[in-house]
Order: C-alpha cells, then sequence, then structure tokens
C-alpha cells in the first residue's frame, strides 16, 4: 500500500517537474530570456544607480543597453554595492529604489555635487562595465554578492534623454527548461512503473512475493504410470480428465554455499501374487515369505 | 532496483536542476571582501615596480603613489641616506582578507624577500573606491617568528576588530595601544610595573633614552603618542593583533657652546648635518605589531618598523 502511494507520489511529483519545464521553456523563448524596453529615466544628473538591496536575484542573465541622445559619452557597469555606493556618495544622482519584473521602478533623487570624483573607466572593481558615445552594454551573469548597477555620464555631461533597455533570463534557459521536462516525465514514468509492479521484482531474494507465471500442461499417463507431457495441438487423440488450475509450488530457495544435486526417487517395489484367473493381488513384504519372487521389469514380459 | 536508490537518485537530479535555477540572495547585507588573492599578488607587483623605480632614481617622490602615512615618511627620510634604501623583493607568503561593509578596505599580508632575511606583516589599504591600494604598516618581524592563528569567518580568513572592541580582551585595541605608550613615557627606573610586558621593543626604547639621556651638557626629555587604531585582527585564541603608529619625541636642551652630532649615514646626520645646537627635536615614528592576549596578560610588540622622520 505504502509503495503503491509513493509510486502516485512520485508520479504527481514528475508531472509538475514537466509543468515547470514546459513553463520556462514558455516564458524565457527559444533565446532563453525576456527583453523590455526601452524605458526612458527622466533626469538630468551625472549617475542612475540602484539603491542597495534592489538587485537581489543570483544566477540571472542580464544584458543592460544605455542609450543616451547626440552621441554623448556613457558608462554603465556592475559593481559590489560597497564600491558603487562608495563611488557615488558625494554625486548628485538617481536612486532606484525598487525594481519589480520585467519593468517598474520606484526612484528617488539625491543631491550633491555636479560631478563624479574620478572616471569611472579608471576603476579597476567593476564587475562588468562598458563605455561608448551614445549608448553601452553589459552582459552578465549576476554574481552571488550585493551588487548594483550604475549609470554615468563621462565627462562633463549629464544622463539627459537615457533610455534603458534590459534584457533577462537564464543562459541556456531554453534548454535548461527541456532538460526539467525530460526529467519530469522520467520521474513520472518511473512512478508508472512502480505502480506496475514492474521494478521492484528484478531482486527477487530481496522481496517478499515471488512472481510465479501460470503455464497449462498437458500430459498423458501412459499403462505404468509415467507423464509424459504432450502440446496442445496433439489433444484430440486424448480424454482430457483434469483441468485444474495447478497449484502455484514455490520452491525454497537454495541456502548460500548449498550445492544442487539431482534427486534419484526411490520408488518403491510392488508384489504382487497372481492366481489362477490372471488376477493380480498386491502382496505386502510381510508375506513374501509364502511366494516365490519373480523379477517382472522387463518391457513386455507376461506378468506371472 | 532499491527504493533508495531510486529516491537519492531523484534528489540529485532536483538538486542539479536547483542550481540552475536563480534565486534570491540569502544574505541581504552590504559587504564586500577587501581583496581576492590574485589581487594581492598584483598589488604586490605593483608595489616592487615603484618602490624599485624611487631607488634607481634615488628619490622618494614616486613613493606617494605605493605608500601612505608613517611607512611614506620613514621611507621618504631614509632615502635622504645614501645606500639608504635598497630595492626590495617582498611578496605575500599568508593573506589575511576581512569583508568590510565599507571602505576603507585593508587587508593584512605576511611578506618575505627572496632571500628570506627580512620578514614583515604588512597592511594595505585603500582608503576609497578611487584610490589605489597603499602600503600603511610595516612592522618587520624575526624570520622564524611565529604568529597567532588568525580567527575566520564564512569566505574571509580574517576578522578586524574595532579599536574600541574589548571583547574576550582585557583592553581593547586602542586602550592596550594607549597603555603602552604611557609604558613607553614611564622613565626606566619608574617602568615594570605598567601593563606592557617587556619586550625587547621595549628594552631598545629604554636604551636610546638612557643613551640620550647620559649626554654631557644636555637636558633631554622624551614624550611619546599614538595615532588612532585603524588596523586589528581578530586572532583565533579570542586576542588580537594590533597595527599601531607610535610618535616618539626627543627633545634636547643643550648649552650654548656645545652640539650633538650624529654619526655619518644616519638619518639624523642627513637632516641636520650641524647637529643639533641650543634646542632641537628629533621626531620618530615607530610602527609595532601588538599582540593583545585573550583575557588578562601582558600587552607585547612583536614586530616593528621605524626610524627618524624629522629633525626640527
Amino acid at each position: 500500500m505504502g509503495r503503491k502511494i509513493g509510486a502516485w507520489a512520485l508520479t504527481v511529483l514528475g508531472v509538475l517537474i514537466a509543468v515547470a519545464g514546459v513553463a520556462v521553456m514558455v516564458v524565457l523563448g527559444p533565446d532563453g530570456r525576456v527583453t523590455t524596453g526601452p524605458h526612458t529615466i527622466d533626469t538630468d544628473a551625472a549617475a542612475v544607480v540602484t539603491a542597495p538591496g534592489v538587485v537581489k536575484i543570483v544566477g540571472v542573465q542580464v544584458d543592460l543597453l544605455v542609450e543616451v541622445p547626440i552621441d554623448k559619452p556613457v558608462f554603465v557597469g556592475v559593481g559590489n554595492t560597497v564600491d558603487v555606493q562608495d563611488y557615488l556618495q558625494n554625486t548628485a544622482r538617481v536612486e532606484v529604489t525598487s525594481y519589480e519584473a520585467p519593468w517598474t521602478i520606484a526612484t528617488r533623487d539625491v543631491e550633491g555635487e555636479p560631478n563624479l570624483p574620478s572616471a569611472p573607466t579608471a576603476l579597476d572593481w567593476w564587475i562588468a562595465s562598458q563605455a561608448g558615445l551614445g549608448g553601452a552594454d553589459i552582459s552578465l551573469t549576476l554574481p552571488d554578492e550585493p551588487v548594483s548597477i550604475a549609470v554615468v555620464a563621462v565627462g562633463s555631461t549629464n544622463l539627459s534623454g537615457l533610455e534603458v533597455t534590459m534584457a533577462y533570463g537564464i543562459r541556456g534557459g531554453f534548454g535548461r527548461g527541456a532538460g526539467i521536462v525530460l526529467l519530469g516525465v522520467g520521474v513520472a514514468w518511473f512512478g508508472v512503473l512502480l505502480r506496475r509492479h514492474r521494478v521492484w521484482h528484478d531482486e527477487g531474494p530481496h522481496d517478499d512475493e515471488a512472481l510465479v507465471e501460470e503455464v497449462e500442461v498437458f500430459v498423458y499417463v501412459d499403462e505404468h504410470g509415467v507423464e509424459h507431457e504432450i502440446d496442445p495441438s496433439e489433444l484430440d487423440g486424448f480424454e482430457v480428465v483434469d483441468e485444474g488450475t495447478p497449484e502455484p509450488v514455490v520452491e525454497p530457495a537454495p541456502e548460500a554455499g548449498a550445492q544442487l544435486e539431482p534427486v534419484v526417487a526411490a520408488e518403491p517395489a510392488v508384489y504382487v501374487w497372481i492366481d489362477d484367473d490372471g488376477v493380480e493381488h498386491e502382496v505386502s513384504e510381510d508375506e513374501l515369505h509364502e511366494f516365490e519372487v519373480v523379477e517382472d521389469d522387463a518391457p513386455g514380459e507376461e506378468p506371472r | 532496483m532499491r527504493p533508495v536508490r531510486v529516491v537519492t537518485a531523484l534528489l540529485v537530479c532536483l538538486a542539479l536542476v536547483a542550481c540552475a535555477v536563480p534565486h534570491q540572495r540569502d544574505d541581504t547585507g552590504t559587504s564586500k571582501l577587501a581583496i581576492t588573492e590574485p589581487d594581492v599578488d598584483a598589488v604586490y607587483a605593483r608595489y616592487r615596480e615603484v618602490y624599485n623605480a624611487a631607488v634607481d632614481i634615488d628619490s622618494a617622490q614616486p613613493l606617494s603613489v605605493v605608500e601612505r602615512g608613517s611607512v611614506l615618511d620613514i621611507d621618504t627620510a631614509a632615502f635622504q641616506v645614501e645606500g639608504g634604501a635598497v630595492p626590495t623583493t617582498l611578496r605575500a607568503d599568508q593573506v589575511a582578507v576581512p569583508r568590510f561593509e565599507a571602505y576603507p578596505l585593508w587587508f593584512m599580508a605576511v611578506a618575505s624577500t627572496d632571500d628570506g632575511d627580512e620578514r614583515r606583516v604588512q597592511v594595505f589599504s585603500r582608503a576609497s573606491s578611487v584610490d589605489t591600494w597603499t602600503l600603511v604598516a610595516s612592522p618587520q618581524i624575526v624570520a622564524d617568528a611565529e604568529l597567532p592563528e588568525l580567527r575566520a569567518s564564512g569566505d574571509a580568513n580574517a576578522v578586524a576588530v574595532a579599536p574600541d572592541d574589548d571583547r574576550g580582551m582585557a583592553l581593547s585595541p586602542q586602550s592596550a595601544v594607549d597603555a603602552y605608550v604611557a609604558s613607553l613615557s614611564i622613565l626606566p627606573e619608574q617602568a615594570g610595573d605598567g601593563v606592557a610586558g617587556d619586550d625587547a621593543f621595549l628594552q631598545q626604547m629604554r636604551d636610546a633614552f638612557g643613551q640620550s639621556q647620559a649626554l654631557p651638557d644636555v637636558e633631554f626629555t622624551q614624550a611619546w603618542g599614538a595615532d588612532p587604531v585603524e588596523h586589528a585582527v581578530r586572532t583565533s585564541d579570542g586576542g588580537a593583533l594590533v597595527f599601531a603608529t607610535l610618535h616618539r619625541s626627543d627633545q634636547f636642551q643643550v648649552t650654548p657652546g656645545r652640539t650633538v652630532t650624529y654619526p655619518e649615514g644616519t638619518v639624523q646626520k642627513a637632516l641636520a648635518p650641524e647637529g643639533i645646537v641650543g634646542t632641537g627635536t628629533v621626531r620618530f615614528d615607530h610602527q609595532v605589531l601588538l599582540l593583545v592576549p585573550p583575557g588578562r596578560g601582558d600587552v607585547r610588540v612583536l614586530g616593528q618598523f621605524g626610524g627618524v622622520v624629522a629633525v626640527e
């Protein structure tokens, strides 16, 4: 009973995993990511930065494209929050205080110096960064550490007209979704096999139930009482006297180390006395002394 | 197939799938390791490059790129003496990197020269995100000195101790330094019952005090001070290794007609070729590595780096 429940649970789990895999494939699509934007961020400050704790996800592949008009120099980078916060702490900036996928953000303006303390391109702690004229883009998998994303105007310009396009997903996400589907199908199929008793029995000695295969056997008994197996197609010449289902016979398992030897049946000798009319009368061994014992093994020999 | 094997295989598969799924960070705090070990090698390579370039041109001017504070002051003074600065081959043998929530960042390294003759416990610091790594402490220890094991925490192999943190110790790092300065300030004949133990540095300073005090026709006074503690790490037994910068001021009141002079090849001679006439002050900086033991015990110096930084 417990095994059946477990089998059902596995089947259901497998189906759920497979459904989750399908969902991943559908959401991410063949390129494994979701794209949103371009989105305008209205500011004339020199920097836009995510506040501490806004980027909380680990392992997501993020592609970020920032664009500013008239080929202004712009920089986009991702760095540890400790570094980014220290870098921009005295600079007038827009802080993104919350983010919800695909693109719902809350911002606040922070007053400060109009210029940056140093060119962002001169710093060595960016995890990923790029500068460009009119636009810049980065692509990275978000690491397992607190990070902030910063968009910075390079030189004496500002970020007016800033547009941000973002894509996020899982690197190889479609393939991973397919893998999850396959895993789910495998688990479900295993559950089905369990329910059909086809998995647990291949190690017989460990199971408490023996597998019995029922086979219908036809035999005829000759005049000596010996049984001969015959093919069902040969039944026509015989009278079927017993159609009962044979009882399954469970043979005791041999003990480890025991050597199987052929068993020779000791057939008891039958003694008969033949009267004058040729009728046979069985006699016991105790009465044998009253008779003369004659061997009668040879086939076709006349009884005496 | 046994059920246990099936379940195990299933769990392994699910774990592998889970690894591929993005998730939220467990730790919502903001912090970072001061530096990674490969970057430490780069910091030392840059230090050697700049320091040796300064030696090549016989000028301390480039040193401000890689040194700061009293290390820079001591080395700059040493450059005043011909042959006072020699090329360095220092590289880090052991690195202790704490985790910080804000700048300044710093790390400690035990560094030695290629020939093994010189061994130092150094601190490199990064004052802000736009600054580079600079050497701020460099006490020298004897080649076979054994430093206490440091306490690790998570992915950080060192734990920074705040200057006023006295947990597990009789004195906080700052209090220990202040007590040590108090011991140095006591005249030799009065010292002995102070907080600081009778270590080699203490003895050396008392000897120097005695020599200066013994000068004829000179009235000699000495004053000690210390910078606020900035760098301390927890030892595994609950104590702390504390880096301190001590300032020593030797004041000479020389009888008119007499002069205090110094031997050739010394920084004092380079900074005051005519010697001290009338009144003069020789200022020293001493960077010391203090061991503050857990519980109640003597604070002692494990290493020091110092010298004259000015003669006024």
